[in-house]
């Protein structure tokens, strides 16, 4: 069914039924399981089925711009799907398979799955994780500091600190390092075949 | 700044979101909906155990207002029953365009306490047969609620009995007020019979007065199933109300004028328990009085 003109994390609570949910899912799941792709491709369908599924229990609770907040729940349930599997197991599974480049692995896993030849790529590697998710968030969801926030739980101010700063530490590795250097870690993602 | 964001969207592995399609879209929010009824329900079975013992007679409710109209149309199923029936009723019976404005395409589960009442309303409904071809009081009396679901204001009630015995009623004011029509089942499908992943259905049955038409179907589901979805001309994607080994859904429509007749049947999509879909299958092959 349609639903023209109606926003679907724009109801009042009341209003919040199976309709409102239907319009919620439709609108969002695309960028929802976008991120869920990037992250954890493998598990990017059941990361979808269950953050909505926590939409609809906590519906009352879904704020009016709902996105960054069904990212936080997603980066949630990554974490759950995260522990659920053997980590240790997934990383190096994930190294001997060079197909990783097409289908992305988690974050932290960054260096497995973005060509190696890039330089973008191979500094957003040499990154924390707390920075490169900052720059994920940023230019990947296009999500604006206060949204950044919303996500990682933490204060609009501590968002767009953290942003500035990987920022600049992103820049500042674009610039020093040497152009077709692959990164030490990326030269053991050869083909096993 | 935003160079800098350029390039970091250069390098983003995905970055079109792969989107699903109306079916798996559909599914999915089924499937989630399905499966967080499954939960309150078992939550609430296990809170009014005893409020269910003791059934609320409709009469007895404050403020209920009467029973103001209704059709009840009964069939014989199997050779009797060829394909989707259409009844034309009273003008005016189903009210106006803006009857049904509240319907929607997935059903919301109702409360067991207000279950139980829509679903005596339509017993009682049920015992007053002037046709004769009904089943009779005692199988009425016996016969279980077997579904209840929830479309804006209007409540669907499934009863299932003995000798196939089933019988619907379309409940206006979330059960509470008047009954627009129903209608019943004397026959076998047989259940024993059915596939774990598959249903039987005697189709779909529409009724319409000048101003809008709505169409009904029940029947039963095989073990494996967890959804049941049909592809309507009317609606589109109409997501049917599963429980108890029945499923059930009706939808609005325009009016149905002159011999046009009630259209072509919707196809049917069933989720299994493990997830596979067994998509668009034509009503011929899950209803046994087309073959």
């Amino acid at each position: 069914m349609e639903h023209s003109g109606r926003s679907p994390s724009g109801n009042s609570v009341l209003d919040r039924d199976e309709q409102w949910f239907e319009a919620l899912f439709t609108r969002f799941h695309g960028p929802v399981r976008a991120y869920a792709s990037r992250r954890a491709p493998d598990d990017a369908d059941d990361i979808v089925a269950d953050v909505f599924a926590v939409a609809w229990r906590k519906r009352d609770g879904v704020p009016d711009n709902a996105l960054p907040w069904l990212y936080a729940v997603a980066a949630r349930e990554m974490l759950h799907t995260f522990r659920a599997h053997d980590r240790r197991d997934r990383l190096s599974a994930r190294l001997q398979v060079t197909a990783s480049l097409v289908h992305p692995d988690p974050a932290e896993q960054i260096v497995g799955r973005l060509d190696a030849q890039a330089p973008v790529s191979r500094a957003l590697a040499l990154l924390s994780e707390s920075d490169a998710e900052v720059l994920r968030l940023w230019a990947w969801e296009h999500l604006e500091p206060a949204e950044i926030a919303l996500v990682l739980g933490i204060s609009s101010v501590a968002s767009r600190v953290r942003l500035h700063r990987a920022r600049r530490r992103l820049e500042s590795i674009l610039l020093t390092a040497p152009r077709n250097q692959p990164h030490p870690s990326v030269s053991t993602l050869e083909s096993p075949s | 700044m935003n160079q800098l964001r350029d390039r970091l969207a250069d390098v983003n592995p995905v970055p079109e979101p792969p989107r699903y399609s109306r079916e798996q879209t559909t599914a999915t929010v089924s499937k989630i909906l399905f499966e967080a009824a499954q939960a309150d329900r078992a939550l609430a079975e296990h809170h009014t155990d005893h409020e269910l013992q003791s059934p609320i007679a409709a009469a007895s409710r404050p403020g209920t207002p009467g029973w103001i109209r209704s059709r009840r149309r009964w069939v014989l199923s199997g050779a009797a029953l060829v394909g989707a029936g259409a009844l034309v009723v009273a003008p005016g019976m189903l009210g106006d365009e803006a009857a049904f404005a509240t319907w929607s395409a997935t059903p919301k589960a109702v409360p067991p306490a207000e279950a139980t009442v829509a679903g005596e309303d339509c017993r009682v409904r049920n015992m007053d047969d002037p046709t004769g071809v009904g089943p009779g009081r005692k199988v009425v009396e016996s016969a279980d609620i077997v579904l209840v679901e929830g479309r804006g204001i209007w409540t669907y009630v499934v009863l299932g009995g003995a000798g196939g015995f089933e019988a619907t009623c379309l409940l206006r004011d979330n059960g509470s007020g008047e009954e627009v029509t129903g209608g019943g089942y004397v026959g076998t499908l047989e259940a024993a019979t059915l596939a774990p992943h598959t249903v039987l259905t005697h189709g779909t049955h529409a009724q319409s007065d000048d101003h809008s038409s709505y169409r009904d179907i029940t029947g039963r589901v095989g073990s494996d199933v967890a959804s049941v979805i049909l592809n309507t001309r009317q609606q589109g994607l109409v997501t049917a109300s599963v429980h108890g080994g029945y499923f059930a859904a009706w939808w609005p429509g325009p009016p149905i004028v002159g011999m046009e007749g009630p259209g072509p049947e919707p196809t049917v999509t069933l989720i299994l328990k493990d997830g596979t879909t067994r998509a668009d299958i034509p009503m011929a092959q899950v209803n046994p009085s087309h073959k």
